[in-house]
């Protein structure tokens, strides 16, 4: 690929997802990522502890008498110190309870991003869609987000999510197809024509409502049932263990939420174009990773009467990464 | 961060209507880059979604054009005026791809036999001159490449009336033919000639460049063609009569001929179906920087009972690569089939424009300018960007 500016810069896709943020960058042959944990933890400040964390190059930002470490450590050291680390965003958008959300998603960006290389730099940043009847629920998070970039001396636009994932993943379809994003905090759906997005909105339960809900009932720690969630469970019959088996429930009621949804605004939609063929839906995000969850979902829209016919479901190539790429293409379409 | 964050959001897209979406998806599949096929796409998203009456005021030949360029899509086209043509929508596309499995049969002094019943006739071949390689430009780069094979066929036809195709008249067509091959074979004009009873007259040898095209423009998806004399083979010539109403007609021995051929000359040179056109779809003129100098095949050329989709949808690269018009009389004259292309590569080229900033003829003028580098023979190519309000430091 040749895509670069005449001072060697290139584009930027970014996705700004509840749990994790991917930015991707156009390579010569193929695309570059790098992301981080959207969370952050708090350490007591001391000039010792500054010291280490400067040393070993740990992104942290001093606060009072607080020392914040945010992004891919922030994990590590929540784990250290036996604290849940906190999140700038919930469900799908800045955190209301959190206050420092804006003020450490935008450290976050920076040290992930760094400063645009001139004023035409273009990023396109991926945005939740509103729940369905709720159509002005991502206008202040978006807005905040634009801002937050345009500090950085981006030119930033906005894509959502779910479109995202069919830019990403159906240019075999002439980006005509479902685009799935089940992230941490929203699923997020996006019916795409051409690709021109014609229905577009979120539901309101993912990974974090799995994680919650499981610690709640198995009584452990959310983020260790994330752990067990991310490395070990499989999706099967009757699991052995009781995290599983409670994983397994929250995930099917996960499944079956976003699938009766989906039927529900493509029956009553009255946008939907006459499409003539059926058409492909394409899964990505991080709650999608365990093995089997395609087969589930699979057998779960077989089971309802689906209102679009599919030609095919499939996971995106790289799920976790599917939403910057697709954010990315967006913007290299745009040089 | 401050409390003054705003959201400006863009207007919402609107995908083109259910007749120009078959236009836009077909033209989408021809772009191999995902990144220029999204580009594309919303781009025309883009422009469906701007005001219409606006849209339609400034615009308004342009914009009735395109409203046919969408229904000749969804409807099937009849491909002949004058007989029983097959229904063909230019769907079916991926089968076009396909090469005949066709060999010669005989070679003799006087003619070849090839396999699907080709017969060419060699008695009116010009003397051979020296072999040239045809020339071709990537269009990433401008690189000029050279194979001793062409790259494509130039359809061709004559202008004038001839006698009517009966029984009575065989003396008086069998006439016309060996004097429009007698002309042909002198001045070297096309590489084939099929007359009005279907009978196939190789004219020049196929390494050698026919005087048939003229200033002339094509391109597919990776090259385009400037002065097609030296890049496509020369083209073939069917002898038609026109009828009362102005509608052409061929024999249906002269169509049952051209498809063998076509065969044989696909088969033998691997020549993609986007590069079998006709001389009024690559015919420029410089001088006023217009499309359609020669008019032969505008209309009427029987694509799918040849075995190739309708190319007169594509868009004309004459307009989309170097900004060439064309004249309003034109737009009245020549048939609707061409002004499908004309249609096509305007929006095109309105479309790159505002891609780039720039107004439709700010842009035309400069890739008029780029047509004068490539007209230079000792030039040495270095297309830049143009400049744009939008450029990037």
């Amino acid at each position: 690929m040749t895509y670069r500016y005449s001072d060697g810069s290139t584009p930027v896709g970014l996705d700004v997802g509840t749990s994790r943020i991917v930015a991707a960058w156009p390579s010569e042959t193929d695309y570059i990522y790098r992301s981080e944990l959207n969370s952050f933890v708090t350490l007591p400040g001391s000039k010792f502890t500054e010291n280490v964390l400067r040393k070993e190059k740990v992104p942290h930002t001093l606060r009072g008498n607080e020392i914040l470490v945010q992004g891919n450590e922030s994990e590590r050291f929540a784990d250290l110190l036996g604290a849940e680390s906190r999140r700038p965003m919930a469900r799908g958008f800045l955190n209301p309870d959190e206050p420092e959300s804006m003020t450490m998603l935008q450290e976050l960006l920076k040290s992930l991003l760094g400063t645009a290389k001139h004023a035409r730099q273009k990023l396109f940043f991926s945005v939740p869609s509103a729940p369905p009847g709720a159509a002005d629920t991502a206008t202040f998070h978006e807005a905040s987000l634009r801002q937050m970039l345009t500090e950085l001396g981006y030119d930033a636009k906005s894509v959502s999510e779910g479109l995202a994932v069919v830019y990403s993943e159906l240019e075999g379809s002439n980006y005509t197809g479902i685009g799935i994003s089940i992230g941490g905090g929203l699923c997020n759906v996006c019916m795409s024509y051409l690709a021109v997005p014609v229905i577009s909105f979120s539901v309101p339960k993912a990974g974090d409502y799995i994680d919650s809900n499981a610690a709640a009932v198995t009584n452990e720690m959310a983020t260790r049932v994330r752990l067990i969630k991310e490395n070990n469970f499989v999706f099967g019959g009757v699991q052995q263990e009781k995290a599983h088996q409670v994983i397994s429930v929250y995930y099917d009621d996960l499944i079956n939420t976003l699938i009766g949804a989906m039927k529900d605004v493509f029956t009553k939609s009255k946008s939907l174009p006459r499409l003539g063929r059926p058409i492909p839906m394409i899964l990505s995000g991080g709650s999608t990773m365990p093995q089997g969850f395609r087969q589930r979902f699979e057998q779960a829209i077989q089971a309802v009467e689906f209102p679009v016919p599919l030609s095919e479901i499939r996971l995106a190539n790289d799920p976790l990464t599917a939403t910057a790429k697709g954010a990315l293409i967006a913007a290299l379409s745009e040089m | 961060m401050s409390n003054a964050a705003s959201v400006a959001r863009a207007p919402r897209l609107r995908a083109p209507g259910r007749a120009f979406a078959k236009y836009v998806s077909w033209r989408a599949e021809r772009i191999a880059d995902p990144v220029k096929r999204l580009g594309y796409l919303r781009g025309s998203a883009a422009y469906w979604t701007g005001n219409p009456v606006r849209r339609g005021l400034a615009n308004a030949k342009l914009h009735r054009v395109s409203a046919f360029v969408a229904a000749a899509l969804l409807l099937p086209i009849p491909m002949i005026t004058d007989g029983a043509a097959p229904r063909q929508s230019v769907q079916a596309s991926s089968r076009f791809d396909l090469f005949a499995n066709v060999w010669t049969v005989e070679n003799s002094p006087d003619y070849e036999l090839y396999s699907n019943g080709l017969r060419i006739e060699k008695r009116f071949i010009a003397a051979p001159r020296e072999a040239v390689r045809f020339q071709r430009w990537r269009l990433d780069n401008n690189a000029r490449e050279e194979n001793p094979a062409p790259y494509g066929i130039v359809f061709h036809t004559t202008e004038s009336d001839a006698a009517a195709f009966q029984e009575t008249n065989n003396r008086r067509l069998r006439r016309a033919a060996e004097g429009t091959l007698g002309f042909v074979q002198s001045q070297r004009a096309y590489h084939f000639v099929i007359d009005r009873f279907g009978r196939v007259f190789r004219t020049v040898p196929e390494n050698e460049p026919a005087n048939h095209a003229g200033s002339s423009v094509w391109a597919d998806e990776k090259y385009y063609f400037v002065n097609l004399n030296h890049s496509f083979l020369g083209g073939w010539r069917i002898i038609k009569k026109k009828k009362a109403d102005g509608k052409p007609s061929v024999t249906e021995p002269q169509v049952m001929s051209a498809r063998l051929l076509t065969d044989v000359l696909r088969a033998r040179y691997r020549i993609p179906p986007a590069n079998c056109v006709t001389h009024a779809q690559v015919s420029v003129n410089p001088g006023n920087m217009g499309v359609g100098y020669h008019t032969d095949w505008s209309w009427g050329f029987p694509f799918a009972r040849l075995g190739l989709p309708v190319n007169y949808l594509t868009p004309l690269p004459a307009i989309t690569l170097f900004g060439f018009g064309f004249e309003d009389y034109y737009s009245n004259i020549a048939a609707e089939e061409l002004q499908d292309g004309i249609s096509a590569g305007e929006t095109n080229l309105r479309q790159d424009a505002s891609r780039r900033g720039l107004s439709t003829a700010a842009y035309r003028r400069f890739l008029a300018k780029r047509f004068k580098e490539v007209e230079d023979p000792h030039r040495h190519l270095n297309f830049s960007e143009p400049e744009s309000r939008s450029s990037i430091p």
